[in-house]
């Protein structure tokens, strides 16, 4: 029953901030930077990608290896990309931190902080 | 913080659902690579995992909550904050996610106006999220080290110590 009320808490905050940001947004949206809305006549699609079969002259992706390893290292340079961004922020934060305990106090172990 | 009287057991999952969450995120953040109904369906699948999260780590939130005008330590404040900017920049990836959703919005057969001002709102927010998962795990980072070292690399390593044994007896 505690638990059943605290996923009812964490679903109205969702509503209740999703809602504000709806409301931000569209009031912020509706007129006031035309950049942000649709380009005339242009369908989106997601950076990079390209309806079937509409290839310039010459650039049509080779049928199974060249598409594959291309579509694999694309995929590898996301996640190492992302990867790389956490790594270093918690190097930025953590080996200066850890640093400045040692040298406020070289005896204290390293405590346990956690949410 | 977590108390010390929180059972290992609850410690465990917690490691197992972060990890869970750490490596859906990053999946996701690359909807080229595993296309759109796999980013989608993965996404609205996290809001699940997210709140068991929150429910794991529920008397840190209601501690805080309820000192955080009073005595709480500085750390703590900005893990707090920190936390809000990371759960209202989740409900506005899922909120713009939604809003202009190629997959599952199809599929459960709702279909929304198309709206460009939120596919750049749902790309700037993603781009956000990330930074704010950098810090969130910075400032978990010897949370993260100890309950690793407990629950995986000493596990494995009596593992093999234990074949040695076997080995050599």
């Amino acid at each position: 029953m505690k638990t059943l009320g605290r996923i009812l808490i964490i679903l109205l905050a969702t509503v209740l901030v999703g809602a504000a940001l709806y409301f931000l947004v569209d009031a912020n949206s509706s007129g006031a930077d035309p950049s942000f809305d649709r380009p005339e006549g242009a369908e989106f699609r997601p950076q990079g990608e390209r309806p079937q079969g509409d290839f310039p002259e010459g650039m049509r992706p080779e049928r199974g290896g060249g598409e594959r390893g291309a579509v694999g290292g694309r995929w590898m340079f996301g996640l190492v990309k992302n990867v790389g961004v956490i790594a270093l922020l918690v190097a930025v934060i953590v080996i200066p931190k850890s640093l400045f305990k040692k040298k406020a106090d070289p005896q204290v172990e390293d405590t346990n902080p956690q949410i | 913080m977590e108390s010390k009287s929180k059972p290992r057991s609850q410690t465990k999952i917690k490691l197992w659902i972060d990890l869970a969450i750490f490596i859906a995120f990053l999946v996701t953040m690359d909807p080229h690579s595993s296309g759109i109904p796999i980013h989608e369906w993965l996404s609205i699948a996290m809001i699940a995992v997210v709140i068991v999260h929150l429910l794991l780590s529920w008397d840190w939130i209601a501690q805080v909550t309820r000192r955080f005008f009073g005595r709480v330590g500085g750390v703590s404040r900005i893990n707090y904050v920190l936390n809000w900017l990371l759960f209202i920049d989740g409900i506005l990836i899922m909120f713009s996610g939604i809003l202009i959703s190629e997959a599952v919005m199809p599929a459960l057969g709702i279909s929304l106006p198309p709206g460009f001002a939120w596919r750049r709102l749902h790309d700037m927010s993603a781009n956000l999220f990330l930074l704010l998962l950098g810090l969130h795990t910075a400032l978990h980072w010897s949370w993260i080290v100890n309950t690793f070292k407990r629950y995986i690399i000493e596990p494995i390593g009596r593992l093999f110590t234990k074949k040695q044994k076997d080995v050599t007896a």
